[in-house]
């Protein structure tokens, strides 16, 4: 595979990412994240059989798919746009990251294989995700957030390790955190007896 | 048959037969309670990977489960550790009747058990990391059940648990490196790097801390209590396994200097945060952090009596932990708020509860002849002859906690009312009254208690 195609799903990382701390719209969220794990899957898919990465894209998806009917079911409202101010500090916070990832980036291939598409990535994903973390009390953020920075880990440990269980555990662990999301969106604020 | 299969299959599919039967909320509990009773006591009377001659049966029960390429291996060295983990689960799906009788308690809460003896027995020993974290998803349900709104406490601690995945998996595939290549001594660092990060995560080791506090305020005390005895109790267990395993942290001097500044960190804020702490569920946050840093100054002996501190410490804070989260419940289930003016003169009406209450704290303080003093005592003597400084500072964190059960004292007998009422139920003064003489008879015969327990650190042979 030509080295500039590489590019394109680094690319699909930045925009999902950017647009992840942009807004409040669920669905744009979701598809978001559906985006960044096809992103994870062309990486992977080139140091893993393809059989093999494809679950952590089926994986991916399904969490994507698990939240995203939470988010209906539970019938929570859309967040309240964030306003100008708050999205120019968000876009301040996620350009701080872009910038610090394509600058650790080369330094980080030193120790870990990968070529370079897949290490700013897979930075790209883990500082995105943190920042997530850090800036948000919204349970579907939160679990958003927690996705981004376990997909982002991925790309690298793909590189280093190949393992059908370990791929079988990270799924489960990628499934588990979005249940547990889904689970947090569902309860309401009734206390329930015992 | 194997021991991985009895020790850890078992239990899960327990747990999910449980899941099916959660609307009889007693029967599933008991049934947790007896699964891991039988399973302690397995634990204590079967030898692993020896002929048993069982009446005219005889077998042997092999030690090793292979799945996909991978080994769960379970060893005579580890049966004291299902002897504790399983005891402890034993003990906490008994009083849930009497304290949060919850129907997803028991399928979770053994689902959990599982997930952490997996932990323990996978090799290698990074996939460690994918099995803790599959307990921390299994804890979720337990700590915010359904009708429970879900704090940031909880947020957090989901949080760091996750963040420690890709940590310790980082440095479980860096230690593989840098054991192929010796020489390159910048891996090693990285890796123990990792593995710190990974750790400090786990454990909320000082400063990854805040969410303990703040997820005990958020929940039930009960659940929470279970989960924090259990979490740490396994990534201790689990920390030990890697400094067994991995020849160069056991050799590594300044990692066990880093951890005794970082015990002495968490002695300290702990002991002082108690101290002016006003709500009692967040005091039993700091109680957590506060016996994880003494866990962690016994671990930065690195010698044999710190080895043998460290396994002696699990009895006193486990029960000391048992007794706050049952008090603390026996108050939340009758809507008393857990808070320093909530409980004042509670020992006229629930002096069991108080005493329960007050007997936990003063042994997580080190109060003399109660059950936490002997390990403290001794802890303080070690450290006295390597630092003067780390000694102070523990001082001065054991003192605040101190202060924390005196305040607790003045609070809970300060009342107007002559006539003294014992409005607790007898099932819950049985088990205060009997908890309480365990903690005292603990600290005046620890020798009695503690000989079993040292045979934790059979598996763990490379350590001395």
């Amino acid at each position: 595979m030509a080295a500039w195609t590489n590019f394109i799903p680094l690319v699909l990382v930045i925009a999902g990412s950017l647009s992840l701390l942009w807004t409040n719209k669920w669905r744009y969220n979701i598809a978001a994240i559906a985006l960044q794990y096809l992103a994870v899957f062309w990486f992977v898919s080139q140091v893993w059989p393809i059989g093999l990465a494809a679950i952590k894209l089926v994986a991916g998806w399904m969490a994507g798919a698990v939240l995203a009917a939470s988010v209906t079911a539970s019938g929570s409202p859309e967040l309240d746009p964030p306003a100008i101010s708050a999205r120019i500090f968000r876009a301040a916070g996620g350009v701080f990251v872009l910038i610090l990832a394509f600058s650790v980036a080369p330094a980080t291939m030193d120790w870990i294989p990968v070529h370079s598409a897949a290490m700013i990535s897979s930075l790209v994903l883990i500082g995105m995700g943190l920042l997530q973390l850090s800036m948000t009390k919204d349970s579907l953020r939160v679990t958003l957030g927690l996705l981004m920075t376990l997909s982002g880990f991925e790309i690298i440990y793909a590189a280093a390790v190949t393992s059908v269980l370990l791929a079988g555990l990270l799924a489960l662990v990628t499934i588990g955190v979005s249940l547990t999301g889904a689970y947090w969106l569902s309860l309401t604020a009734a206390e329930e007896p015992v | 048959m194997s021991s991985p299969v009895i020790w850890i299959i078992i239990p899960a599919a327990m747990g999910l037969l449980l899941w099916f039967l959660r609307s009889r909320q007693p029967l599933s509990l008991i049934l947790a309670a007896i699964v891991c009773f039988i399973l302690s006591v397995l634990a204590a009377v079967v030898p692993i990977g020896e002929v048993v001659n069982l009446g005219g049966l005889t077998f042997t029960l092999p030690s090793t489960l292979p799945v996909l390429g991978r080994r769960f291996v379970l060893t005579a060295g580890d049966q004291m550790i299902l002897v504790l983990l399983y005891g402890l689960g034993a003990v906490w799906f008994a009083l849930a009747p009497l304290a949060w009788p919850h129907r997803l308690f028991p399928s979770f809460g053994l689902g959990m058990l599982a997930a952490l003896t997996a932990a323990l027995a996978v090799e290698p020993f990074l996939y460690a990391a994918l099995l803790v974290e599959t307990a921390v998803l299994f804890s979720i349900p337990i700590l915010s059940p359904p009708g429970r709104q879900v704090g940031q406490g909880l947020q957090r601690y989901m949080i760091f648990q996750t963040l420690a995945v890709p940590a310790v998996l980082l440095a479980g595939w860096l230690l593989g490196v840098a054991e192929a290549n010796p020489a390159d001594t910048a891996m090693f660092q990285r890796a123990g790097l990792l593995l710190g990060l990974g750790f400090a995560f786990w454990l909320g080791v000082f400063p990854f801390y805040n969410w303990l506090p703040m997820m005990m305020a958020e929940t039930h005390p009960f659940p929470a209590g279970y989960v924090l005895s259990l979490l740490p109790t396994a990534i201790l267990l689990l920390g030990l396994d890697f400094i067994n395993s991995i020849g160069f942290l056991g050799d590594s001097a300044a990692l066990f200097y880093i951890v005794r500044i970082v015990g002495v960190l968490m002695v300290v804020t702990a002991g002082l945060w108690a101290a002016f702490q006003v709500n009692l569920a967040r005091v039993f946050g700091y109680a957590v952090i506060f016996e994880t840093g003494f866990a962690l100054l016994a671990i930065s002996l690195n010698t044999l009596s710190g080895w043998m501190l460290f396994a002696a410490a699990f009895l006193p804070r486990l029960l000391a932990l048992l007794v706050f989260a049952f008090a603390l419940a026996v108050l939340e289930n009758q809507g008393i708020p857990l808070t320093l003016e909530g409980i004042r003169g509670l020992a006229h009406r629930y002096p069991l509860t108080a005493f329960g209450l007050l007997a936990a704290v003063l042994s997580i303080g080190g109060f003399p002849l109660l059950a936490g003093l002997p390990v403290r005592l001794e802890i303080f003597e070690q450290l006295a002859t390597i630092s003067r400084t780390s000694l102070i500072g523990t001082g001065i964190g054991t003192a605040g906690f101190l202060f924390c059960g005196m305040h607790l004292l003045s609070e809970l007998i300060h009342s107007d009312e002559e006539e003294w009422h014992m409005m607790e139920n007898w099932p819950a003064r049985v088990i205060l009254i009997s908890s309480c003489l365990l903690l005292l008879a603990f600290g005046l015969f620890p020798e009695t208690f503690f000989q079993s327990i040292l045979f934790i650190l059979q598996a763990f042979p490379q350590l001395f």
